[in-house]
C-alpha cells in the first residue's frame, strides 16, 4: 500500500548513534558557549528521538 | 524525522548545564529510546509531530533556543516547520538549524564520481527529501526575518562538508 503524502511512519529505531554524535554535536556545543544566551534559557529540540540508517551517504 | 538519536544531543545539551531542555519527535520509537537512555530527564521528551503548532502541555510556550538537527531535509514542507518554530521562538531568540551541506564543489564531485545514486538514493525509507545549500536555507529564513549570525561547516573537508549549522536570529 503506497504511503500517502505527510502520513507519519515510525521507523523504529533501535541505533541511536548516528553521524551526528561525531561532528554536529561538538561543533553545537561550541557555539553554544559563543552564544548570548544564558544556562537557564529554555532550549527546544525540535526533532529530538530519531535516528539514521547506515546507509545514510552525506 | 531525526536527530541525534534517541535523545542523545539533548542530554549532552543539559548536561552542558543548559537544564530548561525540552525536546519533542514525531518518532514513538525514538522517543521511547531517550525516556530509557536518559532517564534523569525522562520527562522532558514527548512525542509531537513538527506540523502541530500547540506544543505539549508540559513545555513552555515560547523558547529562546531553538535546535534543529538534521530534520528539515526530511519535511514535506520545511515551512509548515519553520513557521511553527517561529511561532516558539522568543523575539530575539535564536535557531540552531543544521542539515546536510550542498554547495557547488560537492555537488560537482558527486555527480563526477557517479555517486548520484547513493546521496540521493530514493530507495533510502525516511531518508531525505529536501537537499539544502547555505543560499536556499537562508532564503527559507528570510521568509521569516531570521537573520544569519553564524555558519558553520562541519564534517569532512571544508566545502566537503557532511553539513552545515546555521544560526538564525530572530528579529
Amino acid at each position: 500500500m503506497a504511503i500517502e503524502k505527510n502520513e507519519i511512519k515510525d521507523y523504529g529505531w533501535s541505533t541511536p548513534k548516528t553521524s551526528a554524535h561525531e561532528y554536529l554535536l561538538p561543533c553545537i556545543l561550541n557555539l553554544l558557549n559563543e552564544m548570548p544566551i544564558s544556562k537557564s534559557s529554555f532550549v527546544l529540540d525540535a526533532g529530538c528521538g530519531g535516528g539514521v540508517y547506515d546507509e545514510q551517504d552525506l | 524525522m531525526q536527530d541525534a538519536g534517541g535523545g542523545y544531543m539533548m542530554s549532552k545539551i543539559y548536561d552542558a548545564g543548559y537544564k530548561n531542555v525540552f525536546g519533542f519527535d514525531v518518532s514513538e520509537s525514538g522517543i521511547e529510546i531517550a525516556k530509557e537512555n536518559f532517564k534523569y530527564i525522562s520527562d522532558r521528551f514527548v512525542v509531537h509531530n513538527a506540523y502541530e503548532k500547540i506544543l505539549p502541555k508540559s513545555f513552555p510556550n515560547k523558547f529562546d533556543l531553538i535546535i534543529s538537527t538534521e530534520v528539515i531535509e526530511h519535511l514535506y514542507s520545511p515551512k509548515i516547520y519553520l513557521d511553527n518554530i517561529n511561532l516558539w521562538l522568543n523575539h530575539n531568540g535564536f535557531l540552531i538549524l543544521t542539515t546536510p551541506y550542498h554547495g557547488y564543489l560537492k555537488n560537482a564531485v558527486l555527480a563526477l564520481s557517479n555517486k548520484f545514486d547513493s546521496h540521493f538514493n530514493p530507495l533510502w525509507e525516511g531518508g531525505h527529501i529536501k537537499f539544502f545549500s547555505r543560499f536556499t536555507l537562508n532564503e527559507l529564513l528570510n521568509c521569516y526575518e531570521f537573520k544569519e549570525v553564524k555558519f558553520r561547516g562541519c564534517g569532512r573537508i571544508p566545502y566537503f562538508w557532511k553539513s552545515m549549522i546555521i544560526v538564525g536570529e530572530k528579529a
